[in-house]
């Protein structure tokens, strides 16, 4: 009784890809939720992708995650950003029925073998007398269960404290207990937590509102997804809408400041520089005279509309006066309102790239609580604690993400080598090696990983693997054969010449004499054009990364006390000693340690035969 | 584990006219970036360890040297990797031309790191692995000092100014690739083409500097050639007279030819008297003509100088060996010609003068420098003074033009993103890193985002 394999404290966007990933990899797993009707609750604005977050989300899809399958499913507008930017970085993006999402969430859930769910809070960690390992959690009301793995996927309720003005009052978000107890029982087992604060913006009611003024954003025409070969076809259901702050709310803003949580000296946790609230964008900006203002549906079962750019903690009657000031919203009604919330994470230095605790073995932490933010950040961690949860289970190698074959590599090795001062979000630009991590790729780069770990549908991967050979036929048979119509030619050249002519498009090719075959897809044309137009830049990249992964692959043991290394400087020992680094390129990566202290580093390894020595060796 | 770092390359002798230089290569691909560049009978890939293949380096056609290549494979070298020597010939010019075409495809070797992999690889034993910790420790120490006194000063502030740009543009680009949808202004393509464009003639004229900034540390070399006896050492030795002499870094020893240096209005000018480039038969003397040639190419200036008798021969020949803005014609002896004949000679572009009657020599002497001279602003703008970082900076300007060449062909911001890092990349090499936290910093600090 109250035996499981793997326990994941929170059904949010991590703890669900954890439990789906550790139950569909075998193990026996529970799940807990505070309450049934929150699994999968898009508590920010009911959306997934745009840059590097849409990659990630057809990242998770390739290795079989939820919230790539569940944003197509549910999605009720798309868009494909950056298209007038280059192909490496288009971006997926969508708005998501907030309600379906969760009940599509729900019975993903429900549906998994090995997979119990459950609704309780959790408030303490039982550890093994010596206290450096997890044997279970204990609940509010006195249950105990037990697991050698434990995930922690709590997001923003450990000592949640949300703020509305003058008024403060705790709770995990908006009208959701917080869960206080659980803070003390990590703090108690010796982690390191800090505080952050985010925040929301309030919810109207889009029949209040005058479409006159605002200007209407459609979905595309051809609406993609984020998940292929899965035969959901996306839709186009709603539009979202464009307005504008102006001068008089701005006002409103600067003489209520001081009724502000934020700018009243209410909160103490540090919030995202990207996602600032309207205070913050008055304040800091104060020569921009506006600011947009989205619309969002949240759904087609509702009326209610998330508006996105005016996040505040301002008391309910002034964020009424500001919504009224805003052009098409002038008599909007307010379902809710905004606020701000301020949370402990765990500083991520807490943990290795498997996820797991380096104080406590056997803990994982996911998500928000490790000082993220976005959805598909958090997804990408719950997946990479589940897989590990369950390798570790198994006495199975650790799978750790490359930063040069994925987002996901990025997003971890960034967290837990350079830990984060704001709540981390992930941008295309964090990734080095950006030209050879695109969506179109996504699954080349991971479905195989994914499947070999059992995670991906055998259909799936039937489907992926002919669409691979129907590319390598093709791009085979452009690269070794010659036009054959040539009227625009002085003489005959390979289709591949042809296709790298800028204006040439992958149709263009008919017109030389190639015969386009019936069984390739869209997918596969623009992939293929891709790889020939860009070839010589993607070489440049892959010989970037042939650099990277030499270092990348010296590994060293993570048992070394840096602090008895003379020769590193004294601040670099330190930052070595937090981290403890699995390889020499991770190693070269933390802040404060040069150049000059790698090579003495170098040199401590070769001379106690420790070089390229993995733990336990 | 054998350790497989990239590969490097140095000058491994002291700079200077000495008799021979030995560039040495070290890794993996040291075999094949050598054979690229160097053209023999022999394939360098096919001689055994240990075995000396002689033949020409050639840039493009143009002949630099004749060397001497010697193989090392691995694990049979000081590094335990494949290495490769070079000897060339001993002159600055040519050997710091032999390692710019090496560092195109391999990294300047840092102090010490040809014995650190010799450690690492285990070629050194224990006993001398804290030895080598010390040299390494020591090494970076002194290299650090060098380095910081370096930069204290004008080039590290118009390397940083650079930088500043590239990084300027970069966060454009990065603030439309990530920060799409914010309601930013978009992107002024034609205003970032001209912006790239003038940072491209920025890093130009940076490259240029290095030329001088190389005479400026080494020296203004300059070779006087001629029939005997129509005055080529009392050209010489009017000069070390009437100007301050000053010991030279690197006496010429040999009786081929001559080397003095004096200091012409704060430039070292090191004339070359050579032993001539006439046609002759005698065999001891056909060595020290080979030996001119070397120093002719070697030379920033050629005095040509005549008495009277034009030397169409030699001139032509000469221009075989440099090329003829190089060259300065010279009548020496004027006061021996009637002015009439003097007229025709100046129409011919020689420099007329007379050590007799010293007339002359002035001019010469402000047409010697006349081209180097750098102008107070630009010296304290700060120029390159050694080859790595003329190299660095080559390759900024390489990549700056990708970058011109991306946008303007609309390839998408993120592959001109990439050409500007790797320019970025190639400036930090001279001044220190920035990271992509340094460009998300300046997207928060300047511009208003979040939806």
């Amino acid at each position: 009784m109250n035996n499981y394999d793997v326990i994941v404290v929170g059904a949010g966007h991590a703890g669900i890809e954890a439990a789906m990933a550790a139950a569909g990899m075998g193990a026996n797993t529970l799940i807990f939720v505070i309450k049934i009707e929150s699994i999968g609750r898009m508590s920010c604005n009911p959306s997934v992708g745009g840059p590097a977050k849409g990659h990630l989300a057809r990242e998770l899809d390739a290795l079989g995650g939820q919230i790539g399958k569940a944003a197509d499913a549910t999605g009720i507008q798309f868009r494909m950003l950056n298209r007038k930017k280059g192909p490496a970085v288009w971006a997926p993006r969508c708005q998501n029925d907030r309600t379906q999402y969760s009940i599509f969430m729900h019975h993903a859930l429900e549906e998994q073998s090995n997979l119990e769910i459950k609704e309780s809070t959790i408030d303490e960690l039982i550890l093994a007398s010596n206290g450096k390992e997890i044997i279970g959690v204990k609940s509010k009301l006195g249950e105990s269960y037990f697991a050698p793995k434990v995930i922690l996927a709590n997001g923003t309720f450990l000592r949640g404290l949300v703020h509305v003005g003058e008024v403060h009052y705790s709770a995990g978000r908006a009208g959701e207990p917080a869960s206080n107890e659980l803070s003390k029982s990590l703090i108690a087992a010796g982690l390191n937590l800090a505080r952050f604060k985010t925040g929301t913006p309030p919810r109207i009611d889009l029949r209040t509102l005058d479409y006159n003024k605002l200007e209407e954003q459609p979905g595309d025409e051809n609406p993609q997804g984020f998940s292929y070969y899965r035969d959901v076809k996306p839709q186009n259901l709603v539009s979202c809408y464009l307005t504008f702050t102006n001068s008089e709310t701005h006002e409103i803003i600067r003489s209520n400041l001081k009724r502000s949580s934020l700018y009243g000296g209410f909160i103490s946790g540090i919030g995202p520089r990207y996602c600032p609230s309207i205070e913050d964008k008055v304040v800091k900006f104060h020569s921009k005279d506006h600011h947009q203002v989205f619309i969002e549906p949240e759904g087609v079962n509702t009326f209610e509309a998330y508006v996105n750019g005016i996040s505040n903690s301002l008391p309910p009657e002034v964020q009424t006066k500001l919504v009224h000031s805003i052009p098409g919203l002038e008599k909007a009604a307010i379902i809710r309102y905004g606020y701000a919330i301020e949370y402990d994470y765990i500083v991520p230095d807490e943990i290795w790239p498997t996820m797991e605790s380096k104080q406590i073995s056997g803990l994982y932490l996911a998500g928000q609580i490790n000082g993220t933010s976005g959805y598909e950040e958090a997804g990408a961690q719950g997946m990479a604690a589940g897989i590990n949860a369950v390798l570790a289970l198994d006495g199975k190698e650790p799978l750790i993400f490359d930063r040069s074959q994925s987002y996901l590599g990025v997003l971890l090795d960034d967290l837990v080598t350079k830990g984060t001062t704001e709540p981390y979000r992930l941008f295309t630009s964090r990734a080095e090696y950006r030209l050879f991590l695109r969506q179109d790729n996504a699954d080349d780069r991971l479905m195989p990983l994914g499947y070999k770990l059992g995670l991906v549908e055998d259909i799936r991967w039937q489907k992926y693997l002919e669409m691979r050979e129907v590319y390598l036929r093709e791009l085979t048979f452009l690269q070794n054969n010659n036009t054959t119509i040539s009227n625009e030619l002085r003489e005959p050249t390979k289709f591949v010449n042809i296709l790298k002519r800028p204006e040439i498009e992958f149709d263009d090719l008919q017109r030389f004499g190639y015969k386009i075959p019936p069984d390739i897809s869209e997918d596969v044309r623009n992939k293929i054009m891709l790889e020939v137009k860009y070839e010589g830049y993607l070489k440049r990249q892959l010989a970037e990364i042939d650099k990277f992964e030499k270092m990348e692959h010296s590994a060293i043991p993570t048992d070394i006390d840096y602090m008895k290394i003379d020769s590193i400087a004294w601040e670099a020992r330190e930052r070595l000693n937090k981290i403890r680094p699995a390889s020499l390129g991770q190693a070269s990566r933390i802040s404060g340690v040069n150049h000059t202290d790698i090579a003495s580093l170098m040199v401590y390894l070769k001379k106690n035969k420790l070089f390229g020595k993995k733990d336990g060796e | 584990m054998e350790y497989k770092g990239d590969t490097i390359s140095a000058i491994s002798t002291p700079i200077g006219i000495g008799g021979i230089s030995v560039l040495r290569i070290s890794g993996e691909h040291s075999i094949p970036v050598v054979e690229e560049i160097f053209h023999s009978s022999k394939k360098l890939s096919k001689i055994k360890s240990h075995q000396a293949a002689f033949g020409r380096i050639c840039d493009n056609d143009q002949l630099i040297d004749e060397v001497l290549v010697t193989v090392f494979l691995a694990p049979h070298s000081y590094t335990g990797e494949d290495v490769v020597e070079i000897s060339c010939h001993g002159s600055t010019f040519v050997t710091n031309q032999i390692l710019e075409m090496l560092l195109r495809h391999t990294r300047l070797a840092d102090p010490g790191e040809f014995t650190q992999r010799a450690f690492l690889n285990d070629k050194i034993g224990l006993t001398q692995a804290e030895a080598v910790g010390d040299i390494l420790t020591a090494k970076t120490k002194i290299s650090h000092l060098a380095a910081m006194q370096q930069f204290e000063g004008s080039l590290r502030k118009r390397i940083e100014k650079l930088l500043q740009k590239t990084t300027e543009y970069r966060t454009l680009l990065e603030l439309e690739i990530d920060f799409t949808e914010q309601g930013l202004e978009q992107l002024d393509k034609e205003q970032l083409g001209g912006q790239l464009t003038e940072l491209r003639q920025e890093l130009e004229k940076l490259v240029e500097t290095g030329t001088e900034g190389l005479i400026l540390k080494e020296g203004l070399k300059v070779s006087l050639v001629g029939a005997p006896n129509v005055g080529k050492s009392s050209i010489f030795n009017a000069f070390l007279q009437t100007e301050r002499a000053i010991v030279t870094p690197h006496p010429g020893t040999t009786r081929d030819y001559l080397e003095e240096a004096i200091n012409l209005q704060g430039y070292l000018i090191r004339f070359f008297d050579t032993a001539g480039i006439r046609e002759t038969s005698d065999d001891i003397e056909k060595i020290g003509i080979a030996r001119s040639y070397e120093i002719i190419r070697d030379s920033h200036r050629i005095l040509f100088i005549i008495d009277g008798k034009e030397n169409e021969n030699e001139y032509a020949k000469l221009l075989e060996f440099t090329s003829e803005s190089r060259i300065i014609k010279v009548l020496n002896k004027s006061d021996l010609f009637p002015k009439g004949k003097l007229d025709d000679f100046r129409t011919k572009g020689y420099l007329i003068c007379s050590v007799t009657d010293t007339s002359g020599l002035q001019e010469l002497k402000e047409k010697l420098i006349e081209d180097i001279l750098i102008s107070r602003e630009e010296l304290q703008s700060g120029i390159l003074t050694n080859t790595r970082q003329i190299a660095a900076v080559k390759k900024a300007v390489e990549s700056t033009q990708k970058a011109i060449e991306s946008l303007q062909n609309d390839l998408g911001y993120e592959f001109t993103a990439f050409d500007l890092k790797e320019a970025s990349t190639a400036l930090e090499e001279i001044i220190g890193k920035v990271t992509t936290d340094d460009i998300l910093n300046q997207i928060f600090e300047n511009f208003c985002i979040g939806k």
